[in-house]
């Protein structure tokens, strides 16, 4: 319950700073549910893939 | 119920507002409710936080034209434990208010005496300042709108109300506050506005700012929210790499993560960065939008901060009840 509500804090919070919310996801899977889980890690992994890169990737190297 | 009220002694109802903040104040010390006063006083042309223990000096008290300390904060951290009077604006005592849910410090020896700021002519606000829906503060054992040569006061608890008897004012004739806050509404809207840009440019604004950044932490000690003993940005922690400016960007999510469910727009964070980094627009943006999902508003509502507590009827919804915006 604490985490549903900071997840859902947390795509409020990428929204409001300009990142996709859709890189998160919260499911709620029992732990017998193993096929499940794989799943929906497999879906899950194949739209990350599609949104590209994430935007905290980028890293400039500022010079001294 | 609103009352107006001025003085009794001559020499201190000349003082602006007619003497009644120095009237409570003293009235504070000499009844012992209190240790000491801790308030704002007049440094020349500067306001500085002041703890006062005797009651002569309470003519140095003064009501700033804006928040220049987060005087929670500094209860927290140099008077924990001692009986205190705050004399402060609506932003110190709603910090106070959520000071105490974290266990900072002792609701029972922390008297709240709130200096509104719907009194003040709003010369020189700070941008959180045109944000703040909260002109009054409500929430303080007594609250006080200082005018020229009186005060509108009204208590909202015993203790205000004890204290406001003990003060031995006398009765004014009421005032029509400056109004000063009607004026700023058109640059208050204004403030509104970057929510409604795309994503992409949103984060390409954020982003730059970040990239500001000297990671001074002085957003972090000032923040009267952030009251961690061991702060998750500390280096060594393993977040956010050292020996790299700007800093990660994590940094400044993390803080938000942290923060944001609770942010009371204070404007510390803002006030202290060295670079000009807006960073309370975006907290309390981001603020704003939890507000609405979790109902709650700090510093103003009893209960405990959204992400350290769930309600039981949550439990019964088991998908996000937040919608994406494109």
């Amino acid at each position: 319950m604490f985490a549903r509500r900071r997840y859902n804090m947390l795509r409020a919070l990428l929204d409001a700073v300009g990142m996709d919310p859709e890189r998160v996801r919260l499911t709620f899977i029992s732990a017998s549910e193993g096929a499940q889980f794989a799943q929906t890690v497999k879906e899950f992994v194949e739209e990350i893939r599609a949104l590209g890169p994430n935007p905290l990737k980028v890293r400039e190297v500022r010079e001294a | 119920m609103k009352k107006y009220w001025k003085s009794r002694n001559e020499q201190e109802a000349a003082l602006p507002g007619g003497g009644v903040i120095q009237a409570v104040a003293r009235a504070i010390l000499e009844a012992g409710a209190a240790e000491g006063v801790f308030g704002y006083s007049s440094d020349g042309d500067d306001v500085r936080p002041a703890f006062l223990t005797d009651a002569q000096s309470v003519t140095a008290l003064t009501v700033p034209g804006r928040p220049a300390y987060g005087l929670a904060r500094l209860v927290r951290d140099y008077l924990r434990g001692r009986r205190v009077a705050i004399f402060g604006l609506t932003c110190d005592i709603r910090a106070v208010v959520e000071l105490a849910k974290r266990n900072s410090l002792d609701p029972d020896r922390v008297l709240t005496v709130g200096l509104n700021c719907d009194a003040m002519p709003q010369a020189h606000p700070r941008p959180n300042c045109l944000r703040c829906e909260y002109p009054r503060a409500f929430m303080a054992d007594l609250e006080i709108s200082v005018g020229d040569r009186a005060c509108a006061a009204e208590v909202h608890s015993e203790r205000g109300e004890a204290v406001l008897q003990a003060a031995g004012l006398a009765e004014a004739p009421p005032f029509a506050l400056p109004g000063g806050w009607e004026e700023t509404a058109a640059a208050r809207a204004g403030e509104f506005t970057l929510r409604q840009a795309d994503r992409k440019e949103r984060l390409a604004y954020w982003f730059s700012q970040f990239d500001k950044c000297i990671k001074c932490y002085g957003c972090r000690n000032a923040c009267p929210l952030c009251y961690c003993k061991d702060c998750y940005l500390d280096a060594g922690r393993g977040l956010v790499p050292g020996g790299q400016l700007a800093p990660a960007r994590l940094f400044h999510l993390t803080r938000l993560a942290h923060v944001a469910d609770s942010c009371l727009n204070c404007g510390q964070c803002e006030a202290a960065c060295p670079m000009e980094i807006p960073l309370a627009r975006l907290y309390h943006m981001l603020h704003k939008e939890l507000s609405g999902i979790f109902g709650y508003r700090p510093g103003v509502d009893s209960a405990p901060p959204p992400l350290i507590s769930f309600d039981e009827s949550e439990k019964a919804k088991t998908e996000s009840i937040f919608a994406p915006r494109r």
